[in-house]
Order: structure tokens, then C-alpha cells, then sequence
């Protein structure tokens, strides 16, 4: 059976209550002032201890980004952002220092993150998931150090890694998503401050699911997580997302970069349930979610996965990829993306075939409801050595309602000739009739929205790991509450 | 989308002065001129950055820089090769070198409700046709076909009229030696519950260069029915750039099929508003090219109103380095509950060295609605050729055949038997190899 | 169990139902026959409260309470059920877990506590094999691909899970061929009981001769023009329904 999909108690439990993270944590913060500079870049490259390299790259991607132009191909709307207006860096003070054993880190933080469903303290954990706390700009915790150190995987906060193993972040930091590489991710290079960093040797197969808990608490502060994940020649490695953040009539930028590299063999699966604060039901406050996210299957037979729910989030802006270069590579991309009220969604993937013999499947699924505006943008590049590629993409979007709207952007490009792709793409809505059926079975009707989304999605759902898949159809059953009747 | 100056391109090298143009036409038509002039020189001609435009490559064009010519001496030219050609018809026009030749059209006993006029004629009227002056920003080659018009059909059917035959349209390029472009816009308006088969097919005789660069508006009243099919064949040094603009009211019905057959660059853009409910859009065609040829294929049709459809189905075959780009959408205007929208692009590439770009795009702000769209591209699939050669069929002629199947559906939108006949051979032709075609004869 | 007094229900203007009395007590089991046209489907989407229908006047008890003014999903809490003569697609929603959210929602608006993983399959399993549904037919999303008569048989196992009080069967020998007619029939006739009524909506005698009725009824033109034992479904059987469509011209 499936992971049984409780949703109907859920939506029960949480009824009235829209978004439950978002409360704020009342904790002494140490902040760099206002704005955007040298000055500040420096602030942060001396906050973390970091190389002169480092440091000048940082400088050199600012100056590049001085020269862009924000991205406007998207359809996504919102009001100009004034980049001198935000902090660039808040840190708890007293973790300023990073992060410490677990018997250090400050009590309110903990219960932060045990009020957030993520207790750190390792006798409460689920077995099998370790995680990485981050609070604003700065890794406050990282659980399962040792266990994970035992089997030579390295899993810690990036500016902990830029310390520890300087050959390993200089060697591929960059190299999937270059500083220069867009807009947002370029900023990210400028003025990145924390994230996870995880390295899996040669022939391991990570012992536990590996996860980040990323949370913003400070008012107007953006955050600008990187994180960097190496999977060495036939190893193996789940790693699981999750975020949340205080509701404030403001909006606040996330703009992230994730870089996965799989050598040969290897094997990355990559989920996230994004929740950060969606804004109220008039539009107002939320995240403006700007993230680049790419791997590249670097060696043969590599594999990478993406899995995400995207439920929060005012405006989402994000693009998880696949570079195939490794000769029978594997790209996937499992999607749900839902918006309600003035939610706007503007995801897809980037595959990328170079080598031969190269797949990739295409899985999303788009839920538009109240004035939400939801988009599937992917592209498929077949490269004239991808002999013999595969594509194979599915994209489905719901309507619930007559204000929003779904759009679907597919660009496919192909150079190869015994390559095949194919797109397809539908458009459905909940019909009177299925509503009625659930509702004579004894539904009510957010239950049976919740039950047929849930239908929708199973595709999606199925590729998450059981914990997330469960609090996944729960988020989805709460993003929709409203949408209809 | 605007276009910013670091990206602006010039129309210079496409729009030189043209000092002859206007000579005897009406005020109102040199104002046109100039304000689609004026236009061009503010947005200057498509780059990269185009959405349309992505992988469309204008630089060979440009660097040809094809003229509009000075009307010369009538071309020596006795009959004029058409689809239709022995077929009776309504009336036969045939443009050679972008103006209407008397000789070679037919417009004498027009049927009753039939009126057709040159452009070149209309603009020394008193009065401009409204649809001329139908202006469109983001298609540059729009306003240049309205700032260096040479002629063009003017085609007005009255209400209730339903023409039993076909209306033949040829486009005839001499190119014997330079650069030459010719601008034509026609203009075609179907009244209440009319009906009309146009036909149009366009062709160069010689090996020198051309840009034929046309604007066609379709005006469709309620209940009128326009069947339009179009043949485009052209040389190594051939550009045809077509922009089509319709208007649907209420119950009307478009069926418009398109065969992209050659020439170096072969772009169809159709950009179709479905206004009146019950109204329906049919855009379908073909692309078979080799070579280096270039083919694009943009469709936009914008469901307006309630219970309209619209389904598009467009199949291509490339070969060699050939390149074709399809980009379709279909946009669901908020409240036009019960639209049918589909689309379907497949493509097949023979090559290597071929290359497909397509982008099937859906837009949707009403819930109640169909719509799907589905793009393949891929190889002739290997188990049917080895099947076929099993059977004892060479291998060309295994491909043919295989490819004349995929074809198959396409062709099925094309409803007039003869006319599809001639397409049928068109593209058997295109894609028999020399030998195969050695077994048939 | 079941009281309907001077029913009328309009579609859009159309008067479709038009004035219906009907009482069906407890353990009985009534049949509804009349042509197409007469109202039949009607009768049973008011029951169940489908929107699009207005009740001009009349009204229907169950158990006494007032049931046209109940959402679809609290009469279905209170035991009414009903098999749908065309039982709508559910695209990635499986058999097994609509029966599952079904039987705990019902039982929510109990104030009972939800059935555990095992209890619940427990409880299904006893139900599948009389009704020849298979594990597979559980996996699969709800009636999406189902044939005709995997479709109404579908039906027939949600009501034998969902255990209600008043089964309203609407045309649900249609489509079936004579073997699929038997393996439903069994399967409701094995769910009749003392507590349990049913209302059979359908246009042909030969579902009767399986589901043997109490007392048939015949609606024409919105109205019930008939009612009698058995014997009333035999004899439309030989003269057809021209009688009353004849009586109403007239």
C-alpha cells in the first residue's frame, strides 16, 4: 500500500490554522547594517574566517552582478526590489561562532526548531535523519556528525567545510552553477552565508537520509544559503530540504544555490518540501523564492533525482537541473507546485543531455487555485553526442477556480536524431461530479479537494521519502484550505 | 515584450529608401508608410532576444540585404505554374515579382458575392480599408511589409455567398541575378455564413536570392467558413516570411494547412483571436526540409470568449542540416469556460546534423476548460524499417514509405481531395530518394 | 427509514419530479421502473443531494430528520448510499484508499474512532471476494479503466463497506452482461437485512429477478402512477411502459 494518505485527519487538525510556522524567535541576534557593498561582503568573509579566494571570488561575483540585469521572462509579477534595503547577514549571537556540540547550542533555538516538528536533540530524532539547522545566516546545529564521520561521510555547514576541507569547496564550488550564472545565483556568490556541504566517498552508501532545516527568523534579512553536495564514484546519498519562516507583512528573498556533482556510478536524490511563508490570503508579506539548483551527472551511469513540493512561498522562481554528461546518465524531476490567494509559481527543470545514452523523465504536476498563478517552464537539450537520449516528460495542471491560472512552457531542442523526446501536457480541473461522488461517500469538500490533489499528485508524492511524503500531503491539504466553496 | 537598446537591431539593411514607393497612391496610404516606418526605425528589426526569434537566424538575410524593385517592364513569363493549375476555379491571381500580373490571373466572371482587387489598385482609393492599418509592435516584419507594400490581394465576399470553387493564389519570384524582397499585404474578409477555399502557393523561377515578406488579415464574420491551404517551395537562396492575422466571430471556422517544402529560411506565423463563441480554429501542416533550409512554424491563438475550440496539429520531417522551429500556444482568456484547445507537433529527424526547437505553450485563466498538448521528436523507428526490409524492401524505400506514413494524419486536414492529391505528391517527391523513385517509374 | 411526500424537483425551469410519495420502512426492499425520461435518476440524485436540482415543493425524511436540507456528505454519514449509475473516474486516487477515507470520515461524523491499517483490510477483504474484486482492482485508481461491470460492482463494495442504512441503487444493471448482472445481484442481495432498505431504480424487470422487491413502483412523467407487489414488474415486462405514457398523453 501507499503511504497512507491521512490527509482527512490532518486537515481536521489544522483547520483555522493557514500557516503554523509562523512564529518569530525572540533571540539576541548579531546583524551586519542594512545594504549591499563591499564593505558587507567583506563583513561576511571575515565573520566566516574565509581564504583570500574566497573572499575574491565573492568580490568578483558582486561586481559581475553590478552588471546584470534582473531576469524578467518569468511570469511572475511583483514590485522592485531595492537590494540596499535588506540585511545581508543576521546570525543568533550566540552562535555567531558557528556551530557547536549540540549540549551548546542555545535552548531557545532548540525549542525553535522542536516547535518546527525538527527536534535536534539526537535521542528524539528519527533514526536514520540527520540534520543540518539553519537559522538565518548561520548553521546553528548539525546532528549525527560522528555517526556519519565513522562511514567517511562528511556532512556540515559550508563555512565549516570552507575551514576543514578547503581542496574539496575550491574544487567544486562553482563548477556547476558558475558565479556568472544568473542574476540571483550571482548575488548568492556575492553574499552566500551558510548552507550544508556533504561529501560521499568512494563506494559509500550514506548510512542515513541527510537533511537541512533552513529557517528565517530576522525581519527584513534575506537568505542566502549555499549548498554543495559531492557523491564520489559509486556512492550514494538521499538529502532532504525543508523551510520555514515567521509571517511578515514584508517580503523577504531567499535566493539560493544548490550544486549536486555525481561522479561515476553515483547516485543523489535531492528532496524539498518548500514552506516558507506563503503571505496572507490578501497577498500581502511572503518569500520571494529566487533558487538555482543544478547537478551534473559527471561520470557514467550517474544519477540524479529532484523531488520537490512546492506549497509556500509568495513568488517561486526556481529551476532544479540536470547536466548529463556521464554516457547513461539519469536526470529526473518530480514536481508538485501549488498556489493559492496571489501565489505565483514559476518552476521546471533544465535537462541537459551531452552524453550518450543519457534519460531523463519529467514529472510535474501544477495546482492553480484562488488567484494563484502557477507555471511549468522546462527545457530539454538534446546535444548532437547524445546518441541514443531519452526524455520522457508529463506535465499536468489543475484549475480550482475561475481566477487563476496555469501555464505550461515546454522548450524541447534536439540535435540528436536517434534521440527521442516526448511532451505531454494536460489541463484538468476537480469536476462537480467528482466532488459530488466523494461527498455521497461522506467527504466534505476540502476532504475530497485534498483526497483528488492528493490523486493528482501520487506520481510526484510516491518518489519522496516516507516522513516527507507524509507531511507533504498535509501541506497540501492546508495551502488548498479556502479554495473552494 | 520591450526591446532595449543594447539589443536593437537596424532595418536599415532590409528597409532602404525607396523613393518610387507611393507614386499615385492617396494620402492616407503615404501616412501608413511612414508610421509603419517610424515603427520599425523605433524597434528595429527581431533579435535572438525575441521570444519567436530564439532560434531563428536572420543574419544570412541580412547580409543579402534583398531590395524592393522599381516596377519594370512586364516579366516575360507565359503561363504560370499554381497547385490548381487545370483545376476550374473561382478566380486565379497570380502576383509575379510582387505585382499582380493581368494577364496571367483570372478575374473576369467572378461569381456574384465575389470582389477581389489588387492592393496597388485600393491604395488610390479615397478611403483606407480599416484592417490595413492593423498594427502589431512585436512583429517588425508586419510594419515593414506596410511601409514598402508593392500589391496584394484584396479579397471581399458578401454575406450568404459560398463559392463552389477554390480561389488560386500564385506567387511568382523571378530571381535572376541580386538581391530582391517583395512586400505584399492582402486582406481577406468572409461576411456572415460565406464560404471560400483559398489556395496559395508561391515559387521562385532562377537561383537568384528573394525575401517574399507577406501580411495577411482574415476577417471572418458569423458563420463564415475559410478553408486556406498554403505550398511553399523555394530554392537555396530563398526567405519567405509570412505573418497571418484572424479574427473569428461568432461560429466562424478557420482551417488553414500549411506545407513548408524548402528555402533557406520559411517562416508561418499565424496569429488567430477566436472572439465569438462556438467559433473554431484549425491550423495544421507539414515541414519537410533538407539542405541547410530553416523552417518556423508560430502559431498564437487566444481563446476570448466561452465554448470556442482550437486544435493544431503539425508534423515535420528534416534531414541533412535542416532546422525547424515550432512554437504554438494556445491562451485561455480568463472566462472563456468550455474552450477545446489542442496541439500536437511531431517531429522526425533524419540527421545527425538536423535540428528541432519546439515549444508547445498553454496559457490558461479559466478552469473549465480542455486543453493538451503533446511535442515527440525523434528517428524513424528502427523495428518498422527492419520489419519493412524483412519483407524484402530496400532500405530507402523503407524510409519513404515510413515517412509518408507519419505524414499520413497530417494531410488528413486538408479536406479538398485534388488539392490533397497534389500536396501527396509534393511530398512524396520530397522524400523519395533517387533510386526508390528509379523502381516507381 | 425512508418518507418522501409530494416531491417536486425542477431542472433549470423543466419540472422533472412532480409531486412523489413515497415511504419505504425499514428491511424493505422497492423497486422504481418507468421509461427514460420519467424522472428516475432524478429521484435518486435529490435523494442524495447533487446539485442543479430545486425542490419546488415536498419534502423527504430519513429516520424522521429532514434530509433535503443536509450536505451530501451528512446524509451519506447517516447511512443513506448511493450507487451511481455512472461512477466517476477518481485519476490517482486508489480504490483502496477512497474506501479507507470513506469509512473514516463516515465514522468521524460517528464520533467513531478511525479503523487501524489492519482492521480496515480486515474489513474490505471480507467484502472483495463474494464480489470477485481482486487485490489489483483495490490498487488501481478509483473506476479509471474499469469496465462496465468492474465499475458496478465497485459500487456494490463501497456499500458493502460503507454498511448504510438505505441503499438507493440507481440503474445499476446497466451495462452489465447477464453473468456481471448475477455476480452484483449477489452481492446486494447478500447485504439485505432487517435494518436495511433499498430503493432499485430501473428500467428493465430483469435486475428483479435477482434483487426480489417488496413492492414496485412506476414513475411516468415525474410522477409515481402505480405501485404494487411483484407481479406489477412481471406484467410491465409483457405490455411495456406504453399504458401509463398512453394514460399521461391523453
Amino acid at each position: 500500500m501507499n503511504a497512507s494518505i491521512d490527509n482527512a485527519d490532518h486537515v481536521e487538525d489544522l483547520a483555522g490554522e493557514r500557516y503554523q510556522y509562523g512564529f518569530v524567535t525572540d533571540i539576541e541576534a548579531e546583524t551586519a547594517p542594512p545594504g549591499l557593498n563591499e564593505d558587507i561582503i567583506r563583513f561576511i568573509s571575515a565573520k566566516k574566517e574565509e581564504p583570500e579566494w574566497l573572499l575574491d571570488w565573492r568580490l568578483k561575483a558582486y561586481r559581475h552582478w553590478l552588471e546584470m540585469e534582473e531576469p524578467e521572462w518569468a511570469k511572475v509579477a511583483y514590485p522592485p526590489i531595492d537590494f540596499q534595503d535588506a540585511y545581508y547577514y543576521s546570525a543568533p549571537k550566540t552562535s555567531a561562532d558557528g556551530p557547536k556540540s549540540l549540549d551548546e547550542v542555545d535552548p531557545e533555538l532548540l525549542r525553535t526548531y522542536e516547535k518546527l516538528g525538527i527536534p535536534l536533540v539526537e535521542q528524539q530524532m528519527l533514526a536514520g535523519v540527520a540534520v543540518d539547522a539553519v537559522f538565518d545566516s548561520v548553521s546553528v546545529a548539525t546532528t549525527f556528525k560522528k555517526k556519519l564521520a565513522e562511514a567517511g561521510v562528511i556532512f556540515c555547514p559550508i563555512s565549516e567545510a570552507v575551514r576543514d576541507h578547503p581542496e574539496l569547496v575550491q574544487k567544486y564550488m562553482g563548477s556547476v552553477v558558475p558565479y556568472s550564472d544568473n542574476y540571483y545565483a550571482t548575488l548568492n556568490s556575492a553574499v552566500f552565508t551558510d548552507g550544508s556541504f556533504v561529501y560521499v566517498p568512494k563506494g559509500v552508501r550514506c548510512p542515513m537520509e541527510l537533511s537541512t532545516y533552513f529557517r528565517i527568523n530576522a525581519a527584513n534579512t534575506g537568505q542566502f544559503e549555499r549548498t554543495l553536495i559531492i557523491a564520489d564514484e559509486g556512492s550514494y546519498v538521499s538529502y532532504l530540504e525543508g523551510c520555514t519562516a515567521p509571517m511578515r507583512d514584508e517580503n523577504q528573498l531567499h535566493a539560493a544555490v544548490v550544486e549536486l556533482v555525481a561522479h561515476k556510478d553515483a547516485e543523489i536524490k535531492y528532496s524539498t518540501v518548500q514552506n516558507w511563508y506563503p503571505g496572507d490570503a490578501n497577498g500581502v508579506g511572503g518569500i520571494y523564492n529566487f533558487v538555482t539548483k543544478r547537478g551534473i551527472c559527471e561520470g557514467d551511469n550517474a544519477k540524479i533525482s529532484w523531488t520537490q513540493v512546492e506549497t509556500g512561498s509568495a513568488i517561486t522562481w526556481k529551476y532544479p537541473s540536470c547536466i548529463l554528461k556521464g554516457a547513461n546518465s539519469v536526470g529526473e524531476f518530480y514536481s508538485v507546485a501549488i498556489t493559492n490567494n496571489y501565489q505565483q509559481a514559476d518552476t521546471g527543470t533544465k535537462m541537459i543531455h551531452l552524453g550518450p545514452g543519457t534519460r531523463s523523465t519529467i514529472i510535474s504536476k501544477g495546482i492553480s487555485a484562488g488567484r494563484g498563478q502557477n507555471t511549468y517552464r522546462g527545457l530539454v537539450r538534446i546535444q548532437p553526442k547524445a546518441h541514443g537520449a531519452r526524455n520522457y516528460t508529463q506535465c499536468d495542471s489543475m484549475l480550482i477556480g475561475q481566477e487563476c491560472g496555469a501555464h505550461t512552457v515546454p522548450y524541447i531542442e534536439s540535435r540528436n536524431h536517434s534521440a527521442q523526446v516526448e511532451h505531454e501536457a494536460t489541463t484538468a480541473r476537480i469536476s462537480e461530479d467528482q466532488l459530488f461522488y466523494c461527498r455521497q461517500r461522506g467527504l466534505s469538500d476540502e476532504e475530497a479537494v485534498t483526497l483528488i490533489v492528493n490523486g493528482f499528485c501520487r506520481e510526484v508524492l510516491k518518489e519522496l521519502p516516507m516522513e516527507f511524503a507524509v507531511e507533504a500531503q498535509k501541506l497540501l491539504g492546508i495551502t488548498l484550505e479556502g479554495a473552494v466553496g | 515584450m520591450a526591446t532595449s537598446t543594447r539589443n536593437f537591431r537596424s532595418p536599415e539593411p532590409l528597409a532602404p529608401a525607396t523613393a518610387w514607393l507611393g507614386d499615385g497612391e492617396a494620402a492616407w496610404a503615404a501616412g501608413l508608410r511612414t508610421a509603419a516606418r517610424a515603427r520599425l526605425a523605433a524597434h528595429g528589426l527581431p533579435t535572438a532576444k525575441a521570444e519567436t526569434w530564439r532560434h531563428t537566424n536572420l543574419n544570412r538575410l541580412l547580409a543579402l540585404a534583398p531590395a524592393p524593385e522599381a516596377p519594370g517592364g512586364t516579366p516575360a513569363l507565359d503561363h504560370a505554374p499554381g497547385l490548381l493549375a487545370g483545376e476550374a476555379v473561382a478566380a486565379r491571381l497570380v502576383f509575379v515579382d510582387g505585382r499582380l500580373n493581368p494577364a496571367l490571373s483570372q478575374l473576369d466572371e467572378l461569381p456574384a458575392g465575389l470582389e477581389i482587387r489588387p492592393l496597388a489598385a485600393v491604395l488610390g482609393d479615397g478611403q483606407a480599408p480599416e484592417a490595413l492599418a492593423q498594427e502589431d509592435a512585436t512583429r517588425p516584419f508586419h510594419d515593414l511589409a506596410t511601409a514598402l507594400m508593392s500589391d496584394g490581394m484584396v479579397l471581399e465576399l458578401s454575406p450568404g455567398t459560398v463559392l463552389e470553387r477554390p480561389i488560386e493564389c500564385v506567387h511568382i519570384a523571378l530571381a535572376d541575378e541580386g538581391a530582391k524582397a517583395h512586400h505584399l499585404r492582402h486582406l481577406i474578409r468572409l461576411g456572415a455564413e460565406s464560404a471560400a477555399d483559398i489556395v496559395e502557393s508561391r515559387l521562385t523561377l532562377g537561383t537568384g536570392a528573394t525575401l517574399v515578406n507577406e501580411s495577411t488579415s482574415i476577417d471572418l464574420a458569423a458563420g463564415a467558413h475559410l478553408s486556406l491551404t498554403r505550398l511553399y517551395e523555394g530554392g537555396a537562396e530563398d526567405h519567405g516570411i509570412r505573418q497571418s492575422f484572424a479574427r473569428l466571430d461568432k461560429g466562424a471556422r478557420l482551417e488553414a494547412f500549411v506545407a513548408l517544402l524548402g528555402g533557406a529560411l520559411n517562416r508561418e506565423e499565424i496569429v488567430a483571436e477566436v472572439v465569438g463563441e462556438t467559433a473554431s480554429c484549425d491550423l495544421a501542416g507539414v515541414y519537410l526540409l533538407a539542405g541547410r533550409q530553416h523552417g518556423d512554424v508560430i502559431t498564437e491563438v487566444t481563446h476570448a470568449v466561452p465554448d470556442t475550440t482550437s486544435n493544431q496539429v503539425f508534423k515535420g520531417v528534416l534531414d541533412d542540416r535542416a532546422q525547424a522551429v515550432f512554437q504554438g500556444r494556445v491562451t485561455v482568456a480568463p472566462g472563456a469556460q468550455g474552450t477545446d484547445g489542442r496541439q500536437l507537433n511531431k517531429t522526425l529527424l533524419l540527421s545527425d546534423e538536423a535540428e528541432i526547437d519546439t515549444k508547445p505553450e498553454l496559457e490558461i485563466y479559466a478552469d473549465d476548460v480542455k486543453c493538451a498538448h503533446g511535442a515527440t521528436t525523434g528517428a524513424l523507428d528502427e523495428d518498422a524499417l527492419f520489419y519493412l526490409r524483412a519483407r524484402g524492401i530496400p532500405l530507402a524505400r523503407a524510409r519513404h514509405l515510413l515517412v509518408e506514413a507519419f505524414l499520413t494524419d497530417a494531410l488528413e486536414g486538408v479536406t479538398s481531395a485534388p488539392l490533397r492529391e497534389a500536396l501527396a505528391a509534393r511530398i512524396q517527391a520530397w522524400s523519395a530518394p533517387e533510386d526508390a523513385k528509379g523502381e516507381e517509374a | 427509514m425512508l418518507v418522501i411526500e409530494n416531491l417536486h424537483v425542477s431542472v433549470g425551469d423543466k419540472p422533472v419530479l412532480r409531486g412523489i410519495d413515497l415511504e419505504i420502512a425499514a428491511g424493505e426492499v422497492h423497486a422504481i421502473m418507468g421509461p427514460n425520461g420519467s424522472g428516475k435518476s432524478t429521484l435518486s440524485y435529490v435523494l442524495a443531494g447533487r446539485e442543479g436540482y430545486e425542490v419546488t415543493a415536498g419534502r423527504a425524511l430519513f429516520e424522521g430528520r429532514d434530509l433535503l436540507a443536509q450536505a451530501p456528505e451528512e446524509r451519506a454519514a447517516d447511512g443513506l448510499f448511493l450507487a451511481f449509475q455512472y461512477p466517476v473516474e477518481l485519476p490517482g486516487v486508489t480504490n483502496m484508499n477512497f474506501l479507507k477515507e470513506s469509512v473514516n470520515a463516515v465514522r468521524a461524523k460517528r464520533d467513531e474512532g478511525p479503523l487501524d491499517a489492519m482492521q480496515f483490510l480486515k474489513h474490505v477483504r471480507a467484502k472483495t471476494s463474494q464480489l470477485a474484486i481482486t487485490d489489483e482492482m483495490l490498487r488501481r485508481a478509483v473506476n479509471v479503466g474499469f469496465s462496465g461491470g468492474e465499475k458496478k460492482r465497485n459500487e456494490v463494495l463501497q456499500m458493502a463497506v460503507l454498511e448504510p442504512k438505505l441503499a438507493v441503487l440507481d440503474e445499476t444493471d446497466s451495462g452489465l452482461d447477464i453473468d456481471a448482472l448475477k455476480i452484483v445481484s449477489e452481492g446486494v442481495n447478500a447485504l439485505r437485512s432487517p435494518e436495511r432498505s433499498m430503493l432499485v431504480i430501473t428500467h428493465y424487470q430483469r435486475l428483479l429477478n435477482h434483487i426480489v422487491p417488496d413492492r414496485v413502483h412506476v414513475l411516468a412523467h415525474g410522477r409515481i402512477v402505480d405501485s404494487g407487489g411483484r407481479e406489477l414488474a412481471e406484467k410491465l415486462e409483457a405490455s411495456g411502459y406504453a399504458d401509463y405514457e398512453a394514460t399521461e398523453a391523453a
